[in-house]
């Protein structure tokens, strides 16, 4: 029940220190800031460290900056769009044109969300040659983990391929709709009529159209979409030429007059105002207006008759387009397209990862990941947790951590790593790391080292174990100032730590110093014991392969370049037993 | 069943297969796996339940492919409990199971239950998890505990996915693809 | 639970009293416990290591039903009241998946109780019900035709009509299941 997985967080140093972030979400303190921007230590609890704090693999390296870069310093850019249900690659110029749905014949049930699939209402073909006959229409989009099927929103479909703009032209209940271009035809058609009689624009209510026809969300975009075409063609008739955009944007005239428009004239100067002509707003129902229902008898009598479940969730309604309130009104949700994303350094633009473009190929042609740069960080208690044992801390008991750092480099780093004596926030234990400062091993890229440790794992690691524990064999003591264990490219050291007092009666039990007493009840997860470590790396590398990280290139010693790298780490040890 | 297993839990075969004496395979000449994978005990895998509707390849490629109802590959940890079934559908007026197809370095864990069509490479499927008739979950994806996924799903490479049903709840960073790697889990299972 | 576990390592034990119709396909390693009657009906498959458990009330299988592995059938604890003296009965055309616990008084015709579902004691579904996989019914629960238990217990009246054809389905699964798995019917009665 109480399992904790200890774990290790890094923040990334493209995160700003220089504002106080241990104060956000505290109003009453009223602590002075005096330390300064080097000293701080950074609070793992504090409301926005969550989003600086990222697990390895999280991360990738700048080879250019020498930096870490986390998702907040790397830029995305799309390689592919594809659906994830049929896993077909969507051209972007579809993507722009038709949306980011899926328009094949993916869909997801607008109940449970589950995958909807096409089946036929006929009975299976039986008999002779039954096997060769196709599926008999009609077909409806069925869903088999919560049975919501197309049928009960009235929607059956002629043939089993192309759902997407079938469905496009079925209302519910079954009756037709007209699609954007149909709807340009008719309106084409109306103005053909008027010019052709020479009816006066404002007589367009003589048309057997209704005016106050009820349209759908889509019929009502398209229609106000075109009306204002059309508003800006006029208005601007010198545009109107070079119509490029489709919402007749396109042009920088038109823009700047849209500009001048909501902004009052602020950014327009006085010619262009001038020029501009008042605009008629949408009145009637083929320009896209919709008078909001005053009556909802209707939706009344229904909500009567159909109870709770005729009515949506809010789950429900968030994933359809149109806000629907009664079960009736929902649609299949077409597929959301995904994608393969490739990321860049944001400072220096160089590509930090890049994936293959095809859907189905998972390899990646650049990785540059951080955990092949910087060394991985693992904690776990020096004393074994013993099955039916609890796993959490004793508060005021010393305890004591194994830090072990694993080196990916081909060269030896020097290790110095800080922690505050105390951890910040209010439930603050005393931490003690034993031995500081350390040189970890490079790590060689050995084809008989896993052959080798293989058979002999516990001999070839075991040996090196000794080697360390000999002077404290049998008291199994960490000596201060000494390193715990360490291995061809892995050092170990000891961590003591003597967790606070935790619960809702206890007072803190080391006061942080200025910090006035907080006695509200314990918040979510405080009783994690998190503790800040500053690490900092130092190491020479050849430069030529530490661009490459291919096979060590062997050069002159004197090209050795010296490398810095520092930044924060958070290591989650367990939950402190609450009193 | 024996009440004391005799030697070692497990039965290793040439291939490296780690099979526990305490599993409940059905059908095991119709079971092909790939090598280095571990069944645990009480993992039922149903081989008997094959296809009986010939597809319209084997009529020429012959019958003998036709009757793997599971294909696991290497690298593969089926923990206790878990349930392997190929999954059946009716086709063309006629019901027939299909062959469940499972990859590398596959992790099901206890208690689960899959019906899968397809299994990719690199695929952990948590605990309690139920995955339904013919879903098909590609590379690199990873299933939280107790997820449903509904039947004829899609999961396409790089999901986490979780949720009843289960639904694609986040991405495999760039750096997560080595923690797929199940070499070192089957080191550690040692037949004694 | 521990009843039939035990049971499973002593298959010797005594035989429960059983009806059962010839064409039953019932797996060698199945286990049917306790004393009291278990009827099954014609043409039902019980795949293997099914539980069937008749230790503290009877259990009455209809025609055209699928018992999947590992899934037990029967309460697990004595009946609480009258109404669940006949034990359970499952109607015809029923199929129960993997892992599903089934103590329901009665299961209407053509339903599904999908994998690792659990229908607490004495409840009554009515027929074509659909328990999702995961989902629970509470004891003495009554659910009407139709119903469909799904996701984290969310629940609707399935109205696509698609029950005719799915109750084909199950006519044709146990055909080809007939042929796939070997009864052994003498074993049992």
């Amino acid at each position: 029940m109480d399992h904790f997985t200890p774990y290790t967080y890094f923040q990334c140093p493209c995160t700003d220190n220089s504002i106080s972030i241990r104060n956000i979400g505290h109003l009453e303190s009223t602590r002075a800031d005096h330390d300064d921007e080097d000293e701080r230590t950074f609070d793992p609890k504090a409301p926005r460290a969550n989003f600086s704090l990222y697990p390895l693999d999280h991360l990738l390296y700048c080879e250019i900056c020498h930096e870490i870069r986390c998702p907040r310093c790397a830029l995305d850019e799309i390689v592919t769009w594809y659906c994830p249900n049929c896993l077909f690659e969507v051209p972007s110029s579809t993507v722009k044109s038709e949306g980011n749905r899926c328009t094949r014949s993916c869909f997801q049930c607008p109940v449970c969300v589950a995958p909807l699939s096409v089946n036929s209402e006929a009975p299976a073909p039986t008999g002779l040659g039954a096997e060769h006959a196709g599926p008999a229409g009609p077909f409806v989009l069925s869903c088999s983990f919560c049975c919501w099927s197309s049928a009960e929103i009235g929607i059956k479909f002629e043939k089993p391929n192309s759902i997407f703009s079938q469905l496009a032209k079925i209302k519910n209940g079954g009756d037709p709709i007209l699609s954007a271009k149909q709807r340009r035809l008719d309106r084409e058609e109306r103005r053909r009529d008027f010019s052709d009689a020479s009816i006066p624009e404002d007589a367009q209510e003589v048309l057997p159209l209704d005016p106050n026809e009820q349209l759908d969300a889509e019929a009502q975009f398209s229609n106000l979409k075109s009306f204002y075409q059309s508003q800006l063609a006029d208005a601007s008739p010198a545009s109107a030429l070079g119509f490029g955009g489709e919402y007749g944007y396109g042009s920088p005239g038109a823009l700047t007059r849209i500009m001048g428009l909501y902004t009052g004239g602020g950014l327009a100067d006085k010619r262009s105002q001038s020029k501009s002509t008042p605009m008629r707003e949408a009145c009637d129902a083929t320009e896209g207006l919709q008078l909001a229902k005053t009556n909802a008898d209707e939706d009344l009598a229904k909500l009567r008759r159909e109870g709770w479940e005729g009515t949506v969730s809010k789950e429900q309604r968030c994933e359809q387009a149109h806000e629907p309130h009664f079960v009736s009104d929902l649609r299949p949700i077409a597929a959301l397209l995904r994608t393969k994303r490739s990321k860049r350094c944001k400072s220096c633009r160089h590509i930090l990862s890049k994936p293959e473009s095809k859907v189905q190929n998972t390899r990646f042609r650049i990785r540059l990941l951080a955990m092949n740069y910087i060394p991985t960080i693992t904690i776990k208690p020096l004393q074994p947790v013993l099955p039916g044992q609890s796993s959490l801390l004793s508060p005021m008991k010393p305890t004591q951590f194994v830090l072990t750092f694993k080196n990916p480099l081909y060269d030896a780093v020097n290790v110095s790593i800080a922690t505050p004596s105390q951890t910040p926030g209010r439930y603050s234990s005393k931490v003690t790391v034993l031995c500081p400062q350390f040189e970890v091993g490079a790590y060689i890229e050995d084809a008989w080292d896993d052959v080798l440790r293989e058979p002999g794992e516990k001999g070839g690691e075991k040996e090196r174990r000794r080697t360390r524990a000999e002077t404290f064999e049998g008291q199994q003591q960490a000596e201060a100032g000494k390193v715990w264990e360490s291995g061809r490219n892995w050092v170990s050291v000891v961590v003591e730590i003597v967790p606070a007092t935790v619960g809702p009666e206890s007072g803190p039990a080391f006061l942080t110093e200025g910090l006035e007493q907080d006695n509200s009840p314990m918040k979510e997860d405080e009783d994690i014991l998190e503790i800040p470590v500053f690490v900092r790396l130092e190491w020479e590398t050849d430069p030529a392969h530490d661009d490459g990280l291919g096979a060590p290139v062997s050069k002159d010693k004197e090209a050795k370049v010296k490398r810095e790298l520092a930044y924060w780490c958070v290591l989650g040890v367990g939950r402190i037993a609450q009193v | 069943m024996s009440k004391k297993p005799a030697k070692g839990e497990y039965i290793e075969t040439d291939t490296g297969n780690k099979v526990s004496r305490k599993c409940q395979i059905v059908g095991s000449t119709n079971i092909i796996l790939g090598g280095k994978t571990i069944i645990q005990a009480e993992v039922i895998i149903r081989g008997d339940l094959i296809r009986t509707l010939p597809s319209s390849r084997s009529a020429s490629s012959g019958a003998a492919q036709s009757n793997v109802a599971v294909a696991i590959g290497r690298y593969c940890f089926f923990s206790t409990g878990s349930a392997l079934r190929p999954p059946g559908k009716l086709f063309q007026g006629q019901f027939s199971h299909y062959p469940l197809k499972i990859g590398d370095h596959v992790y099901v864990g206890p208690s689960s239950v899959v019906e899968a069509a397809l299994i990719g490479n690199h695929v952990h499927i948590g605990q309690g998890c139920v995955i339904g008739k013919f879903a098909i979950i590609k590379d690199f994806v990873k299933i939280l505990d107790g997820t449903i996924i509904p039947p004829n799903m899609v999961i396409p490479s790089f999901s986490i996915v979780g949720g009843r049903p289960g639904r694609v709840v986040g991405e495999i960073p760039e750096g997560g693809h080595e923690a797929f790697d199940l070499r070192e889990l089957y080191k550690t299972i040692k037949n004694s | 639970m521990s009843s039939s576990k035990r049971a499973s390592t002593m298959p010797a034990g005594p035989k429960p009293p059983t009806s059962l119709a010839s064409t039953l396909i019932i797996a060698d390693n199945a286990t049917l416990t306790g004393t009291n009657l278990i009827t099954i009906g014609a043409s039902t498959i019980v795949h293997p290591r099914t539980r069937i458990s008749c230790v503290h009330a009877p259990v009455t299988i209809g025609s055209s039903c699928i018992l999947s592995e590992r899934s037990s059938i029967g309460f697990q604890s004595s009946p609480s009241g009258e109404d669940q003296g006949r034990g359970v009965v499952i109607e015809n055309g029923v199929v129960v998946e993997i892992g599903a616990i089934v103590e329901a008084s009665r299961i209407g015709e053509g339903s599904l109780i999908e994998v690792n579902a659990k229908v607490g004691k004495g409840a009554v579904l009515g027929k074509h019900c659909k328990i999702g996989p995961l989902c629970t019914v509470a004891e003495g629960e009554v659910l009407p035709d139709f119903t469909v238990v799904f996701g984290n217990g969310q629940r609707r009246i399935d109205s696509s009509g698609a029950q005719e054809l799915k109750l084909k389905m199950v006519g044709r699964q146990v055909e080809v299941l007939r042929k796939l798995i070997p009864s052994n019917l003498a074993k049992f009665q």
